[in-house]
């Protein structure tokens, strides 16, 4: 499952916004090859866990995808919240991670336009790579 | 993160299409963990390459395998992975002698998977596998498929892996050490990076996870 944030932190861009994607293995709850995600968990709850718990060590069985993703987007972020969070194949998903930073859900229409994406940079788009 | 010399040799196949070739052919015959094809594969090494079954018998079916090793005549693979949910259980294409097309491709995903390891040694560029690997069935502490995370236009990328601990886990454990595998099955192949998490090691610390219910979340850093 992807989900695609628009970063404006990664330390190695110096604010330009760029898309940082993640690709999710979810699989069903308490299914143990994947990572797994319940729906109607708090963005409220969630913080309060994670301020509670601010090692390695969690406890929030059946949102183990929701603790990854959190975990690999401090990596990517420079600490900035992203400005928005796109996860079309799970909504409720999307809304707890758009809750939680507090930032717009769905990606921008002009993205290609404004942020660095796998086809280049702002103003780049996927037309470049098929010319190319 | 320390990239491992069989890391290189990961990611040199898997960005330069490896050392050897696309094949392509009928099997002969066909394993849970094995595809025969008698002198076909004769002085090639095809570890680290996927290689993808389509049963031509109705009602048909595709799998793929990550090589570990091979001979002259047949592959070992991890198991079979089902194209969509790579992460979930094995695939179960009809084994013994059927009628299935194989195509070898370039290159694979050289760290897909994430393991775990209690083992409190300092990583070595040497290793060639994951010490004390957890491998408890039906566990979950057991390898998982990461979450894999880039930035558009950076030099690194992420590998997270959030394992939650189940009744069937020996608790309590304290985990010393992640690796990365391109197979699914635990203590198969070889890892490309792995990471101590001991602070004397250069790790942030140990992870002690006492009770079912209990995650731990591990996120690698490495640079392209």
């Amino acid at each position: 499952m992807l989900v695609e944030f628009g970063n404006v932190g990664h330390p190695q861009l110096a604010g330009e916004p760029a898309v940082t994607s993640m690709d999710v293995p979810l699989s069903p709850v308490g299914d143990v090859d994947g990572l797994d995600f319940s729906e109607g968990l708090s963005a409220a709850d969630l913080a309060l866990h994670l301020a509670r718990n601010p090692g390695m060590v969690t406890h929030l069985p059946g949102h183990s995808a929701a603790i990854a993703i959190l975990d690999a987007w401090r990596a990517h972020s420079g600490q900035v919240p992203p400005a928005w969070v796109s996860c079309p194949g799970n909504p409720d998903l999307e809304r707890l991670l758009a809750e939680f930073f507090e930032c717009a859900r769905g990606k921008p229409d002009d993205v290609e336009a404004t942020h660095h994406t796998v086809s280049g940079p702002p103003g780049v788009g996927p037309e470049a790579e098929v010319a190319s | 993160v320390t990239r491992l010399n069989c890391g290189y040799d990961k990611q040199a196949a898997a960005l330069a299409g490896g050392s050897q070739f696309v094949a392509a052919g009928t099997a002969t015959a066909i394993t849970a963990t094995t595809m025969t094809k008698t002198g076909a594969f004769t002085g090639l090494t095809l570890d680290y390459h996927v290689v993808v079954i389509v049963d031509q018998t109705t009602p048909f079916g595709a799998w793929f395998g990550l090589i570990i090793s091979n001979t002259n005549d047949a592959l070992t693979v991890d198991r079979w992975n089902n194209p969509g949910t790579p992460e979930g259980a094995a695939g179960t294409p009809t084994t013994g002698t059927h009628n299935y097309s194989y195509l070898i491709v370039p290159g694979s995903a050289p760290a897909m998977y994430m393991a775990l390891s209690a083992d409190t040694a300092a990583v070595s560029a040497t290793d060639t596998s994951l010490a004390s690997e957890i491998t408890t069935s039906g566990g979950g502490l057991i390898r998982q498929r990461a979450v894999y995370a880039h930035t558009a236009g950076t030099s690194t990328a992420t590998l997270t892996g959030t394992f939650t601990a189940n009744g069937s886990d020996s608790l309590p454990v304290t985990v010393a050490k992640v690796g990365t595998f391109s197979t699914v099955a635990g203590a198969t192949g070889k890892p490309m990076w792995e990471e101590s998490l001991v602070a004397g090691n250069g790790g942030p610390g140990v992870a002690t996870l006492n009770v079912s219910g209990d995650q731990l979340t591990a996120t690698l850093t490495i640079t392209l």
